[in-house]
């Protein structure tokens, strides 16, 4: 039961929120209230890393006999670097909201936050099938509801349904590999399932990422306050990545192998080059998480899933970062740089690991592409953190240490998952597929400097070609990429659809109908007397 | 004192007081409410097959009672089973109040309630066939008040449904020759094929199934859906009986077949038909033929865990249908239920959106409510024996839950700032029990659904 333990403790502070925003009490309690409980959270979860608990077991959740499907909690190496990960980004969230305390100050949002954060925390712990299901189906039931309450624009409100309809897609993907699974007797839990299972559990992490067919339900992000907006976009990917470090070696048939990789390395090409040209960090969100749950799935069908863990972490950590840095000044970018280095994947940082799942000997041009994917990243990354910002001049002295320790506790984490947080996370990796990257990286941020004679972080997309041009064919493959095309043929091909089932309800519930009945209950019985039994 | 003079005796007697106070609808509607939870708490508390001690002394009650030489019998087995049904008697009489039924629904309602238990008790179990006919008998002036003119998804219901019980009636009489005549191989052909038309019109089995949109459309949803599974459960306790009494319809090569052929098709039919819906109405029609296909592919895996599914079954789908009639029928006072009619209303009347979510995706198996851990657990074993058999449902449900999604876009349609919750205190107090319930049963099933497979004790060779 102790497994659970941070989860109850949030669920209790949600509770504290509710009951204080229902007695109108003031936010400053409230903020505090939150931070406190964060913060013995992230002591509970780091004890956890070295006293780990027993997993919370409901074995005959059904009907017991018979049944296969349980549900099982457990915090193991795959799901501690997740569960430490969101417990910090919460931490982070609601601290860096001092800085923008003294314009909106809302208890209800970090209510929000603190709500995807306990699902987010069920879905990484799920060690079975059926509990990842409630799990995501939770997480994704808050982030609707919050969406819905929060954005006002009619076509936003269709692309949060739209994106929930593709995370159902995903859950009923699982529910086949269960099928799939149970077809062949085996699956108790998701590291026992047998690879002509275990590739649609890699579909069902590659729909809800929106990496597998490619598609972005959001172009535009939803104009959430940067906090919970954060919470929110880290929170669900988190959720299914985990799903990624948990799966066997060979999770994809070989013969299937080269087209999963093909399409994920797209994505991330894509998501990479996207993420470096937009306008901002919040704009890139979305390229940034499609980018990285790009490189994780791919070095899931590659076999090593310890890569992708290390990958859904930076996505978790340097995105939490990155996020939520808008007051920006000397000493924080110097935290920036920390949190870019621990992106590189060099030697003894936190993503060297991942880099075992990028390059794979023999040398290939898809390692190439990894490399180049990581290295617009960094690019990227260098880019948004390194833009002015806001200025932290007019915040109070309190607000100003609070903020920049909420982005340090997340920067130090993420170092801390990197060298305890799994079994050979602190290694060298493939030191000279990072030094490439990183260097390359330098050496991209000098040459456009020099070309342009502006710092990286200056650039407008309207001011050189180069960026006009990627920008104009990034927009257009947003076009094709957001799959309005694909609706609006499915539209079609409905309303044809739609013509013909209401001809044929208009025959058998016309006059004829029972006359209609008669003759297809013919046509059944011949059928089945032609098969026979079976 | 009996067990049968309890729950169908003062029933029965009960509608009969409530018909003559039907015009005192507040005080029939208490009464109603109070006697199923009174029925609902003594079958759960009484004990079966020893007195009842009252302290000053002991009331026996016996499991039995013989009425112009039929016995009718309720034991221990029915007892959590009769519980669970007046509970849910109890929701939906209230429920009848909240959505205006006509004056007849609590009273007549109660009838077919006495019915259905007296369906589940009588011995010989052929009789039940003719307790179905007077059920159905009795849910017409429920479904068209007298005064208003009878539609044609009445007449077709009215139709189907009584020729059923020649069929039945007939096939009782082959398969008693059947079991004289073992060896007479058309004996058995004529009686499996009395008793396959037989259910397939009880039970609106494809593709016999299209007066049931035209009824739901066509009369009160919440009446309806109530009068459609009050007689669902009525047949599928009666198939039980036979699958029970006769070994050569168990051991039968081609039922099991037909069934699962029969419920594919039922359930896929009616996802894609869901799907190019509009109305509502019609949609909760198709989401109880679906159920019905789920009910007949359980009967199909022929072992007991397939049984287990199947009764428990019975409690999941009445409190998620319940939900999703009470809040269309709610809906539908305030706008056409339909897409188009439907805009916007998740501002409006959040709870009852939420209610009518609830239900649909419920009904589309989605994970966390009520349906879903049958539903899982059926596909597993459909699974078992051949991934094949998955499939297709898997489609229907996945129809069932792409019509959710085009509800909810439309549900959020709205340029309106301000938000209101325009449902009266009642509603919202039947609403949030049965969205309650649903999500309670989905998450802790194992709280419930035993009681529901206790039911199966009755019927010894179904083991």
């Amino acid at each position: 039961m102790l497994v659970l333990l941070p989860v109850f403790l949030l669920t209790l502070t949600l509770i504290a929120l509710l009951a204080l925003a229902r007695f109108k009490r003031g936010a400053g309690l409230a903020w505090l209230v939150s931070v406190s409980a964060g913060l013995l959270t992230w002591v509970v979860l780091l004890v956890q890393l070295f006293i780990r608990p027993s997993p919370f077991s409901l074995t005959e959740w059904y009907l017991g006999e018979g049944a296969t499907t349980n549900l099982v909690f457990q915090l193991d190496q795959s799901s501690w670097p997740y569960a430490f990960g969101l417990v910090s980004l919460l931490l982070a969230v609601v601290m860096s909201d001092a800085s923008r305390f003294e314009f909106q100050a809302n208890p209800l949002e970090w209510g929000g936050s603190l709500v995807v954060v306990i699902g987010g925390l069920l879905a990484v712990l799920a060690e079975t099938p059926l509990a990842l299901i409630f799990a995501w189906t939770l997480i994704d039931i808050f982030e609707l509801v919050i969406l819905l309450q929060t954005v006002e624009h009619q076509q936003q409100k269709q692309q949060a349904v739209v994106a929930f309809g593709a995370r159902l897609a995903g859950i009923m993907m699982i529910i086949w590999a269960v099928l799939v699974s149970r077809a062949g007797g085996q699956g108790l839990t998701l590291a026992s399932f047998p690879p002509q299972a275990g590739i649609f559990l890699l579909i069902a992490a590659g729909l809800r990422l929106g990496v597998i067919p490619l598609h972005l339900p959001y172009r535009e992000e939803p104009r959430l306050r940067r906090g919970l907006g954060t919470a929110i976009r880290m929170a669900v990917p988190a959720s299914s990545l985990v799903l990624l470090s948990r799966l066997p070696p060979t999770v994809v048939p070989p013969v299937w192998a080269p087209y999963f990789l093909l399409f994920t390395s797209l994505a991330a090409v894509y998501g990479s080059v996207r993420w470096l040209t937009a306008r901002d960090e919040l704009a890139g969100r979305p390229y940034w998480i499609i980018a990285i749950a790009g490189l994780a799935i791919g070095s899931a069908v590659r076999g090593r899933p310890v890569a992708a863990l290390a990958w859904g972490a930076a996505m978790l950590f340097a995105g939490g970062f990155i996020f939520l840095f808008s007051a920006r000044n000397r000493a924080l970018w110097g935290v920036a740089i920390l949190s870019w280095i621990g992106l590189t994947g060099l030697p003894f940082t936190p993503a060297a690991s991942g880099w075992q799942g990028l390059v794979v000997l023999p040398f290939s041009i898809l390692d190439v592409m990894y490399i180049l994917v990581h290295t617009l990243l960094l690019l990227g990354f260098l880019r948004h953190s390194l833009s002015p910002g806001l200025t932290m001049d007019k915040m109070e002295g309190w607000a100003k240490a609070v903020y920049s320790l909420g982005l340090v506790l997340l920067v130090i984490s993420h170092w801390l998952t990197g060298i305890f947080g799994w079994q050979s996370s602190f290694t060298v990796g493939n030191w000279w597929a990072s030094a490439a990257s990183a260097l390359l990286c330098l050496v991209g941020a000098i040459s456009i400097w020099l070309y342009t004679q502006r710092p990286l972080q200056q650039l407008e997309g309207t001011q050189t070609w180069l960026l006009v041009f990627i920008e104009k064919i990034g927009s257009a493959l947003g076009k094709i990429l957001n799959l309005n095309w694909f609706y609006r043929l499915g539209v079609f091909f409905f309303r044809i659809l739609q013509r013909l089932v209401n001809f044929l309800t208009l025959i058998l519930e016309g006059e004829g109908g029972i006359l209609w009945a008669l003759v297809l209950l013919v046509l059944i019985v011949s059928f089945l007397l032609q098969r026979g039994p079976q | 004192m009996s067990a049968p003079q309890i729950w169908i005796g003062f029933p029965l007697l009960l509608s009969a007081i409530l018909f003559v106070l039907r015009k005192q609808t507040g005080v029939v509607w208490i009464i109603a409410i109070a006697s199923n939870i009174l029925f609902a708490l003594l079958a759960f508390f009484l004990p079966a097959g020893r007195p009842v001690d009252l302290g000053l002394f002991l009331l026996p009650i016996e499991d039995s009672l013989v009425v112009l030489g039929r016995r009718f019998i309720l034991d221990g087995g029915d007892r959590q089973f009769l519980g669970l049904i007046f509970a849910l008697g109890a929701f939906w009489f209230g429920g009848g109040r909240v959505v205006q039924a006509n004056r007849n629904f609590v009273p007549l309602g109660m009838t077919v309630m006495a019915l259905l238990a007296a369906a589940l008790a009588v011995e010989p179990f052929l009789y039940a066939a003719l307790l179905v006919e007077m059920a159905v008998l009795v849910s017409v002036p429920i479904l068209s008040p007298p005064g208003q003119p009878v539609k044609q998804g009445l007449f077709r219901f009215l139709i189907f449904q009584t020729l059923a019980m020649p069929f039945i009636l007939i096939a009782g009489w082959a398969a008693g020759a059947v079991e004289a005549n073992p060896a007479a191989p058309h004996l058995l052909q004529q009686a499996v094929v009395l008793l396959a038309l037989g259910f397939a019109f009880w039970l609106a089995v494809f593709p016999f199934y299209n007066w049931m949109p035209l009824l739901v459309s066509q009369t009160n949803p919440f009446v309806a859906s109530f009068i459609v599974l009050t007689l669902n459960t009525l047949v599928f306790l009666l198939s039980l009986d036979f699958l029970d009494a006769f070994s050569w319809l168990r051991s039968s090569d081609l039922l099991y077949p037909a069934l699962r052929l029969v419920g594919t098709l039922m359930v896929v039919t009616a996802g894609i038909w869901t799907v190019f819906q509009q109305d509502l109405t019609r949609v909760l029609a198709y989401t109880l033929i679906m159920e019905n296909g789920f009910s007949l592919l359980a009967l199909s895996l022929n072992n007991y865990v397939g049984f287990q599914i199947f009764a428990s079954m019975f409690l999941a789908r009445w409190i998620t249908i319940a939900l999703f009639s009470l809040s269309l029928t709610i809906l539908a006072q305030k706008t056409t239920p339909d897409i188009q009619g439907l805009q916007g209303f998740l501002y409006r009347m959040p709870l009852a959106s939420l209610s009518l979510l609830g239900g649909l995706l419920g009904m589309g198996g989605a994970p966390l409510l009520a349906v879903f851990p049958l539903r899982l657990f059926l596909l597993e074993n459909l699974s078992s024996a051949s991934l094949a058999y998955a499939i297709w449902p898997i489609i229907g449900m996945a129809c069932i839950l792409i019509f959710g999604l085009r509800v909810l876009v439309s549900l959020v349609e709205s340029d309106q700032k301000t938000r209101r919750a325009e449902e009266t205190r009642s509603q919202a107090f039947f609403l949030t029990g049965g969205l309650l319930f649903v999500f309670m049963l989905g998450i802790f099933p194992r709280w419930f659904l035993p009681s529901f497979q206790k039911l199966l004790e009755t019927f010894a060779q179904l083991k």
